[in-house]
């Protein structure tokens, strides 16, 4: 899998493709827009992930202009600017995803997991992870054969330890997903949360999925640490 | 004691002037009366005999009759005056302070969010015309000042996004290879400073009016019981409760992104701030539908930053018919949304 990243902030172009290259992707670095429509129009990506303020041409415009010349590649746009005006505009333009900044590279990963799962043909409406399912349309999760009832937030929250799986999740990530509100760090909602989904998904007998680790967040994953 | 205001003194001095002059004129009817009835002699033909003449002057007693029926006239015919003059008076000093209240009540209306409106009274003096270019000039220079700090703000707020992402990632790349306390703590600084951030940015929309404000019908139940879910369970782990009374329930109309932050904000104050039980409920009251968070209040509070009070100040502004009140009795302190009838 092939992305283009175009930033025109170096450190953080360069953490990014740090971070996708360790999760297996190939990367191409773009610093402006016409870069990143050069590299775009000359290579073949799987997907790219465009900031929106950028010198020269912005975010929007790559796409727009891409788009103009029939490339359809699925794009991921990265904006400081939250309003939902802006995400309308990026996403009239021709963009697959809009993710607001400050975001976690578990995020980015999972969003483009998701945009790259659009493309398949035979998309699939369950997450699996061991003897875990979990029901993206029922809003259901399964262990083995027990039913399991979730709360609209305690799905949001085993989606995005699912999607992440088996890497973990930082808290900051988990309460950008789970709550439209921002939660003040003061309380521990995050470790809350973990516990009732803790409770409802591993009975006792049943092997352990999730797992703190300590001072990055919580991971979903069969194995024992 | 109070000074009378500018309609009844204008009032007054309208009455008082009209009086004065009216008296001032009898006064002088009154004087030049009895020194020409003292100095000036009558003739009259007599009537029995038409070749006499009859030469006389009136007596001391007659000219103070007479003068003095003219005061009476006068006394008498001042008290209408007085009462005419005052209701004209009255009428007069509405007529000419009518565009100052004009411009007075277009002045209240002018807040925060609308600081672009301006103050026209195109009927009025040229003086106050001249009050109202002035008082337009300085709307103009309030509003320039206000949008430049906004604006400010806001740009501050997303030039903080990128190194807000630069020190995420950063963070989350080291997170495996630093001290795990070390790195718990920098996030939850790190989410403190976002969330700060965010809510900048939100006060800073609310006051420019950017946001948006599309209204729509919403079933406070329904509302209520999805926001308050991880309220109740973050006052259980801290040996608390949150109880729930919907009365009637009710259905208004407003923004519901607005609503869902505003009781956020007011459920994590009574998290943060309080103790005890925590109540949430829906009343109605003379046409009006309350939304309530109630709780007992620490007896040495720690304040807080006042942003989540701002946020829900700037926000109730947002929308004409929302307000917000809060009431401390003793030890109890409530905060309610106030949806006033819309009829």
């Amino acid at each position: 899998m092939k992305i283009l990243v175009a930033e025109d902030e170096a450190k953080v172009a360069s953490f990014l493709k740090k971070g996708l290259v360790e999760a297996g992707y190939a990367v191409d670095v773009a610093q402006d827009g016409d870069e990143a429509i050069w590299l775009a129009e000359n290579n073949s990506y799987d997907v790219w992930v465009l900031d929106i303020m950028m010198p020269g041409r912005d975010g929007i415009s790559v796409v727009r202009h891409l788009r103009r010349n029939n490339h359809n590649t699925p794009a991921i746009l990265l904006s400081a600017r939250t309003r939902i005006e802006d995400r309308i505009q990026g996403l009239d333009a021709g963009a697959d995803d809009y993710i607001p900044k400050p975001f976690s590279l578990s995020e980015l990963l999972a969003r483009l997991r998701a945009v790259l799962r659009r493309q398949r043909p035979n998309l699939s409406n369950e997450l699996v992870v061991a003897d875990l399912k979990l029901d993206l349309v029922g809003h259901v999760a399964w262990r083995g054969t027990r039913e399991i009832h979730l709360t609209n937030r305690e799905f949001a929250l085993l989606e995005l330890l699912m999607l992440n799986s088996p890497k973990p999740a930082s808290k900051m990530a988990i309460v950008e997903h789970v709550w439209d509100q921002s939660f003040d760090s003061g309380t521990n909602v995050v470790q809350v949360y973990i516990k009732y989904l803790r409770e409802k998904i591993e009975q006792p007998g049943e092997v352990p999925l999730i797992h703190t680790v300590r001072g990055v967040g919580y991971a979903l994953h069969p194995e024992t640490e | 004691m109070n000074r009378p205001n500018l309609q009844s003194r204008l009032t007054l001095w309208f009455a008082s002037s009209i009086l004065a002059v009216g008296l001032l004129f009898a006064g002088i009817t009154y004087l030049h009366l009895r020194h020409e009835l003292q100095y000036e002699q009558w003739e009259r033909v007599h009537p029995e005999n038409p070749d006499f003449i009859l030469h006389g002057a009136y007596s001391k007693e007659e000219i103070d009759d007479i003068a003095g029926h003219i005061l009476h006239i006068s006394a008498l015919i001042s008290i209408p005056v007085a009462l005419t003059a005052l209701l004209l008076g009255r009428y007069l000093a509405r007529k000419s302070l009518r565009p100052l209240a004009k411009i007075n009540a277009q002045l209240q209306q002018i807040g925060t969010v609308n600081l672009n409106a301006r103050v026209e009274a195109s009927d009025a003096d040229s003086e106050l015309e001249t009050i109202t270019k002035n008082i337009n000039a300085l709307l103009q220079r309030i509003e320039a000042g206000y949008r430049e700090i906004a604006e400010f703000s806001a740009q501050v707020a997303h030039e903080l996004r990128t190194p807000l992402t630069l020190m995420r990632l950063q963070l989350e790349d080291a997170s495996t290879k630093i001290d795990p306390e070390l790195s718990e703590g920098l996030q939850d600084g790190l989410q403190h400073l976002e969330s700060y951030v965010d809510q900048c940015l939100l006060i800073a929309r609310a006051e420019r009016n950017q946001l948006s404000t599309e209204t729509e019908p919403i079933d406070l139940v329904s509302l209520v019981e999805d926001i308050i879910e991880p309220f109740t369970l973050l006052a259980r782990e801290e040996g608390r409760e949150l109880v729930c009374d919907y009365g009637q329930g009710g259905q208004v109309i407003a923004v519901p992104w607005i609503i869902r932050q505003i009781l956020h904000n007011f459920l994590s104050n009574a998290l943060k701030h309080g103790t005890g039980t925590i109540a949430a409920a829906i009343t109605h009251d003379a046409g009006e539908t309350f939304l309530s968070v109630s709780n007992a209040c620490k007896a040495s509070r720690t304040p807080g930053t006042g942003l989540g009070l701002r946020i829900v100040d700037a926000l109730t502004r947002c929308q004409s018919h929302l307000r917000h009140e809060y009431q401390r009795e003793a030890e109890h302190y409530r905060a309610s949304l106030v949806f006033e009838s819309l009829s």
